[in-house]
């Protein structure tokens, strides 16, 4: 597909985030598998909404969709709190497979990153790259496969719909988060491809990123116990 | 994928008023049938077959509910059906003495009987406003959190403990920190 530099909402010279193939300043469309690369301002997939904005409720969407079958239930005496729960844990469940993307395009732009450095021969960063990227897979991998508040029949602690509401907007910071660490990581590439690599730049980019993901990681940890209220602290 | 606001709830349109009234002329049938299909002497059990009849038309009215985004008239004829249904049975079962179909004992057990399902159904009808209630009572936060700019979870207090590191903002450019030793 031919490129557009001319574009305002092109992306700079980056990864797809789709299959991480790197793709040249401006292009609209990857090379390799013709995803879109354009992206909305402030979020790294354009479905979220920006910095600053108020948050787009995927929970309404899923609400608002509900088939016959769904609203019958609803008309169920004691049936509808269990509809509610599931759809309010598939609104959630949605989301943090947004985040998630958010994360692994973070990953994507540092795995690239780590090939060029090492044909730059920007080798001491490299030690430090390794555990980063272990730790965004791990963490990619938490935010995709989350506990979403099931409880029994009879459970010790009951997860009601409005726990679960508070838990959607717990988990609605994340992608918040992960636009701040996929804008932290993305001068990466230019500062690899610079003329003269600048080895303490990319460190300081590196030390930022470990900093926010050990932050990231902590209040995702935390998720279930924050929103259920019995979290010792 | 961007979300869109909920679907709001549409008046009924004229389909859904045709609707309604040629459900009501089946039911109005379909009562006049049973009552006629007993000879005169028998009228009784037509009654009983028409409240019975009735309560099963407030059911799938109240069913009906899922078929419409705003459901008045649905709701509508599953509490005149209801409300019939029960008035009928009421009636019918508690005269039959009167008129010398039942017997008193027979009487007395089909009125407990007809007054434990209205119990049941009120009942279950109580479940249900409570719980519509309390999913009206969650879109006052919900909205608040709408109007809200979204956070970020680096802000929150668990991110920000004392044993996690403070983030540090990225190097300017041109201004790189000193070299480690």
């Amino acid at each position: 597909m031919a490129a557009n530099p001319a574009s305002p909402a092109a992306a700079p010279a980056s990864v797809c985030p789709k299959c991480g193939t790197p793709a040249p300043a401006g292009a609209r469309f990857c090379n390799a598998c013709g995803s879109s690369l354009v992206v909305q301002q402030g979020s790294s997939t354009g479905t979220l909404a920006p910095a600053g904005a108020p948050p787009l409720d995927i929970r309404q969407k899923v609400e608002g969709d509900r088939g016959f079958l769904k609203r019958i239930q609803l008309l169920v005496p004691g049936f509808r709190g269990y509809r509610e729960g599931e759809d309010l844990r598939a609104a959630d469940s949605i989301l943090r497979r947004e985040v998630a993307d958010k994360v692994k395009n973070a990953r994507l732009t540092i795995e690239n990153a780590r090939s060029a450095m090492a044909n730059a021969g920007l080798f001491a960063p490299l030690t430090d790259l390794a555990p980063l990227v272990a730790d965004l897979l791990r963490i990619e991998g938490s935010i995709r496969a989350a506990e979403q508040g099931y409880t029994g029949f009879s459970p010790a602690v009951r997860v009601a719909p409005e726990q679960l509401d508070r838990l959607y907007e717990y988990d609605y910071g994340f992608a918040q988060a992960a636009d701040q660490l996929n804008q932290a990581v993305a001068p990466l590439p230019g500062l690899i491809a610079a003329a003269t690599p600048d080895p303490n730049g990319v460190a300081g980019v590196l030390t930022n990123a470990r900093s926010m993901l050990s932050r990231l990681d902590v209040a995702f940890k935390a998720r279930l116990q924050v929103v259920e209220g019995i979290r010792v602290s | 994928m961007a979300t869109a606001p909920m679907a709001r709830p549409q008046p009924a349109g004229w389909g859904a008023w045709v609707l309604a009234v040629l459900f009501l002329v089946i039911a109005a049938l379909v009562f006049a049938g049973l009552y006629l299909a007993f000879p005169q002497t028998n009228h009784w059990y037509g009654l009983l077959g028409i409240g019975i009849v009735a309560l099963f038309f407030a059911l799938g009215s109240y069913l009906a509910e899922a078929a419409s985004r705003e459901p008045t008239i649905q709701r509508s004829l599953a509490w005149g059906f209801f409300g019939m249904g029960f008035a009928v049975l009421l009636f019918t079962v508690g005269l039959g003495t009167m008129y010398g179909v039942t017997t008193l004992v027979g009487t007395l057990i089909g009125l407990i009987i007809v007054v434990v399902a209205l119990f049941v159904s009120v009942g279950l009808m109580m479940w249900r406003i409570r719980s519509v209630a309390r999913t009206r009572a969650r879109e006052a936060p919900r909205d608040a959190w709408r109007r809200e700019p979204s956070p970020s979870a680096l802000t929150y207090a668990t991110a920000t403990s004392p044993s996690v590191p403070e983030v540090t903002p990225p190097p300017a450019a041109g201004n790189p920190p000193p070299r480690s030793p």
